[in-house]
């Protein structure tokens, strides 16, 4: 593995998302690529900080439902 | 006629050793809630014990770095902010985010990456950033700083 690939699936990585497989060779590259190292803790760095600064409030599910049809209203893929 | 607060009435499995154990290190007299006389040592008794909660300056520095935070997040372009929110502050998927917002998983990737990069240069350019060992990560904003030191 290399690190365009690393990178490529560094969120799924993140989040345990990944096969057994998948998730051992990124150990393995991890463990002897230092810029990737870096990339994985400034990555998990930002999206604790994230959570902890909005993720305090929970929103009723229908207005939640409501968001994501305006967010992909707005957000999605261009047509 | 003194009443005595006596807690193992309270936790009958507990209360036992609790009571033996301010007996013998706080003194009886302490335990004594009443109105009158003795009302001063039961003040002094709840006045030594820690108030677990943060303090107003903590509570304070805590907003700033909120406000800071979710300004920076307000200032992304919003397919980045979508994406980026349904996945760190939701909890959604890469596979989940791409079916709320109708496009491909390898979109909400690279919008994840932009948004994390741009993120990443807003919090440096409003906040004094500190990566302690353990990933621990501190974050003051500048404003914060400049009134603290003028």
């Amino acid at each position: 593995m290399n690190c365009r690939e690393f990178v490529e699936s560094l969120f799924e990585f993140c989040r345990g998302e990944l096969g057994p497989n998948e998730t051992a060779l990124h150990r393995a590259h991890l463990a002897s690529c230092t810029k990737c190292q870096q990339e994985l803790t400034e990555t998990e760095a930002c999206f604790a900080m994230m959570k902890s600064c909005c993720g305090t409030e929970k929103m009723p599910e229908g207005l939640q439902q409501k968001l994501h049809e305006l967010m992909a209203g707005c957000c999605g893929s261009r047509k | 006629m003194q009443t005595t607060y006596d807690p193992s009435s309270l936790y009958p499995e507990f209360g036992a050793r609790i009571y033996g154990y301010l007996r013998t290190h706080k003194g009886k007299e302490q335990l004594i809630w009443e109105n009158g006389e003795d009302s001063e040592a039961g003040e002094d008794f709840l006045a030594n014990v820690p108030d677990p909660s943060p303090s107003l300056p903590q509570m304070l520095e805590r907003q700033a770095v909120m406000q800071c935070v979710r300004d920076c997040i307000a200032s992304l372009p919003a397919p980045y902010r979508a994406a980026l929110l349904l996945y760190t502050v939701e909890g959604k998927t890469v596979e989940e985010s791409a079916a709320i917002l109708g496009c491909s998983k390898e979109a909400i990737k690279v919008r994840l990456h932009r948004a994390r990069y741009l993120f990443k240069s807003l919090v440096i350019e409003l906040c004094e950033v500190t990566v302690e060992r353990g990933g621990d990560v501190s974050c003051v904003p500048k404003e914060l700083l400049k009134e603290s030191t003028s």
